[in-house]
């Protein structure tokens, strides 16, 4: 690594990732001032409380994220999306927050070797939702619009990815809905059965009621697959060739499937447009932006 | 001597299309109205007050006070004049009173500004033929020059307004077509001897519609006496310059912020101070000048973007099937007699509704997602391939009431 940050003496830059970690890196600055050391505290924001529950969060929880941000020199968050959260229900001063969106590498899904046939595809066009089964991630919204598109696309299946506590629920909400038949669930995958799950899909839909970035998209993308995201994300910041739609209008993201099962132009302009926008992602833009906000928190402390 | 002098001939577009709502699968069969009435009559509106009518007010003026020296053409499309009887009937008196001036000239074009051109001669005759009547009709006038939609052309186009008695056609004077040769002469198309072509000077034309408000240009601020002085510069070494352009340049696509209504205030006063400038309308200019050589163009050529070409319009598959699948029901549409259906399918083929499925993003994308009645080029594709499908089924009911055999789609 380069020498990107300037070469100090009793350097020290306290960053912590979500709430867990948030009394600790409160707790460690004011060590660090004790000893008479500058030590910046900078809070990265991936998920807020009121993501995770859609907006009643646990009044510990948000708590202590408040007293977090409210102490840190500076914020990251992971979107725009996620930092109008964090002026709007936090009270945070927004000139504290900066946005660093997330990234993946692509250049390793390029050099990717798998190359398989899916014999299913020649019978099934395949809707796919994957992320873990909780309110956030709006899965009971994926059945709802799984139960509109099945009415009128009959050779359409849904495969539902991810474990969580509404897994349960939605199981049995799927045959109460009388699309048992067209709901397939896998368990949490990862490595080349989520490169295989994305390949097999005809389009991902992410149906989270609040998504502070939502790299599963970027996923999705980077194996080729079409995406249907909602408003209420933060990767619909960094992506254009998308559809999008708000995360209640079961209508309009039903309406997206549809067309983009039955239009192969749709498809193709979806994930070509988006491989072409994804072609220069990695995470080296993201950590050499952290990298200039650990100058920027440095600074405050004056030289 | 007359080739000493320069005129100077403005032609203003004016259009906006129906376009159409965020029409969703589950509407298919249930509801026909296809147009966002709402958006359509907003804009229209804003548009009016905006342009048309303190563009129309100051043109009047500009005649007027020369003497009717200043003198301009314009080309309305069908639906641009529906819209105005239907939301704003005083914008066509507004035009009605410069066309009363005989200094003001109508161009020809498909009713529904559309490209029927390259996909069947027949609806591209009809709409001609539509557009004109409505011209009588509201102006009791006869356009005897034709323009294509987005100037759209190859020789067929000359070819085929020779036949439809046409004395010129309006043409982008695109470099890849005339090489050294200047815009600012007529040229004669193959095939076709009693028809003049008009060049578009998109250089002079794009400095007042695309980079008068432009700070970054070298030529800003522009102002009317240094415009004139491009003019001059041309006496001598040309006949003509075209000036061809979208009106809502004026007060739309360049804000009345900009100066764009004190340009064009001084622009007619600025350039009748040289003795050797005048103002013609198109018929004028052929009548006065004779063609300088001949013009062959083959490729289809269009006054779009940096290419020039239909790349706008048909330059990703989203379009091409869109249109390729419109223009399929044709001959489905007119045997079933039904008048709102065809005026659906017509209004469905104007230009912008491809124009917004547009994923040129990255060059000059910008100017199409400023454009754009959808936020995104997919969803315009989805929300037209929705409406098609409800338009099948209306053929297909349709047949079954009439006893015509229609394919099941």
């Amino acid at each position: 690594m380069p020498r990107l940050l300037p070469e100090r003496r009793n350097l020290i830059i306290i960053h912590c990732h979500d709430w867990m970690t948030y009394p600790a890196g409160i707790v460690a600055k004011n060590i660090a001032r004790r000893l008479g050391k500058d030590a910046p505290l900078i809070v990265h924001v991936h998920a807020t409380e009121i993501d995770r529950t859609a907006g009643n969060p646990n009044p510990f929880v948000y708590g202590i994220e408040k007293k977090g941000m409210k102490e840190a020199d500076l914020i990251i968050t992971v979107s725009n999306y996620t930092k109008d959260i964090v002026i709007r229900n936090y009270g945070i001063d927004p000139e504290k927050i900066h946005v660093v969106h997330n990234s993946i590498d692509y250049f390793e899904f390029e050099s990717e070797k798998l190359i398989e046939d899916y014999p299913i595809k020649k019978y099934r066009k395949i809707v796919l939702f994957l992320g873990r089964m909780t309110i956030q991630k709006g899965p009971d919204h994926f059945l709802r619009v799984a139960k509109m598109v099945s009415e009128i696309e009959p050779d359409a299946i849904f495969v539902m990815g991810g474990s969580g506590d509404m897994f349960p629920y939605i199981v049995e909400e799927a045959t109460r809905l009388g699309i048992g038949d067209r709901v397939l669930f896998t368990d949490f995958l990862s490595g080349d059965d989520l490169k295989r799950i994305y390949r097999i899909a005809d389009v991902y839909v992410m149906t989270s009621v609040s998504e502070p970035f939502g790299i599963t998209a970027l996923e999705a993308i980077a194996n080729g697959t079409p995406i249907i995201i909602t408003k209420q994300s933060g990767v619909s910041e960094v992506i254009r060739n998308c559809l999008i739609a708000d995360f209640w209008d079961i209508e309009m993201i039903a309406n997206y499937i549809v067309a983009v099962l039955r239009y192969k132009e749709l498809r193709n302009c979806l994930r070509n447009g988006a491989l072409e926008e994804i072609r220069n992602f990695s995470w080296d833009i993201p950590a050499r932006k952290c990298l200039s906000i650990y100058n920027d928190a440095l600074s405050i402390y004056g030289k | 001597m007359e080739n000493k002098m320069v005129s100077v001939c403005f032609y203003f577009q004016v259009h906006q299309p129906y376009r159409l709502r965020k029409y969703r699968v589950f509407d298919i069969g249930r509801y026909s109205n296809y147009f966002d009435e709402e958006k359509n009559r907003e804009i229209l509106n804003k548009v009016a007050d905006k342009c048309y009518l303190p563009a129309n007010r100051l043109i009047l003026d500009l005649i007027n006070e020369t003497d009717g020296k200043f003198r301009v053409s314009f080309s309305l499309t069908g639906v641009v004049l529906d819209q105005f009887q239907e939301y704003r009937p005083e914008v066509i008196d507004s035009f009605q009173e410069l066309v009363d001036t005989g200094c003001v000239e109508l161009l020809s074009e498909t009713y529904y500004h559309s490209l029927a051109f390259l996909y069947s001669e027949r609806e591209f005759i009809e709409q001609i033929e539509l557009h004109r009547k409505k011209i009588r009709e509201i102006f009791n006038y006869k356009p005897k020059v034709f323009r294509n939609t987005e100037l759209v052309y190859n020789n067929r186009v000359a070819y085929l307004a020779e036949k439809m008695e046409y004395k010129g056609v309006l043409v982008e004077g695109a470099d890849y077509i005339l090489g050294w040769r200047s815009p600012n002469f007529l040229y004669r198309p193959k095939m076709a001897n009693n028809i003049k072509l008009l060049l578009k000077n998109y250089r002079l034309s794009d400095d007042i519609a695309f980079r008068f408000s432009l700070q970054s240009w070298d030529g800003w601020p522009l102002t009317a006496d240094k415009f004139a002085s491009w003019i001059n510069a041309i006496n001598g070494n040309g006949n003509v310059v075209n000036l061809f352009m979208d009106y809502e340049t004026f007060g739309e696509h360049q804000w009345k912020e900009t100066g764009i209504f004190e340009f064009l205030r001084h622009l007619p006063h600025e350039i009748l101070k040289h003795p050797d400038n005048n103002f013609m309308t198109p018929s004028e200019v052929i009548k006065t000048y004779e063609p300088v050589g001949d013009l062959d163009v083959r490729n289809i050529l269009s006054w779009a973007d940096i290419e020039r070409d239909l790349s706008a319009w048909l330059g990703n598959e989203m379009q091409r099937t869109a249109i390729e699948k419109l223009y399929e029901l044709e001959n489905a549409v007119k045997e079933s007699k039904d008048g709102e259906l065809l005026e659906d399918w017509r209004r469905l083929q104007t230009a912008d509704h491809f124009y917004y499925m547009c994923t040129k993003w990255f060059n000059d994308g910008d100017v199409h997602k400023y454009f754009n009645a959808f936020d995104r080029p997919h969803d315009s594709f989805i929300a037209f391939m929705n409406v098609l499908e409800d338009m099948r089924i209306r053929l297909y009911e349709n047949s079954e009431k009439v006893g015509m055999e229609v394919k099941k789609w």
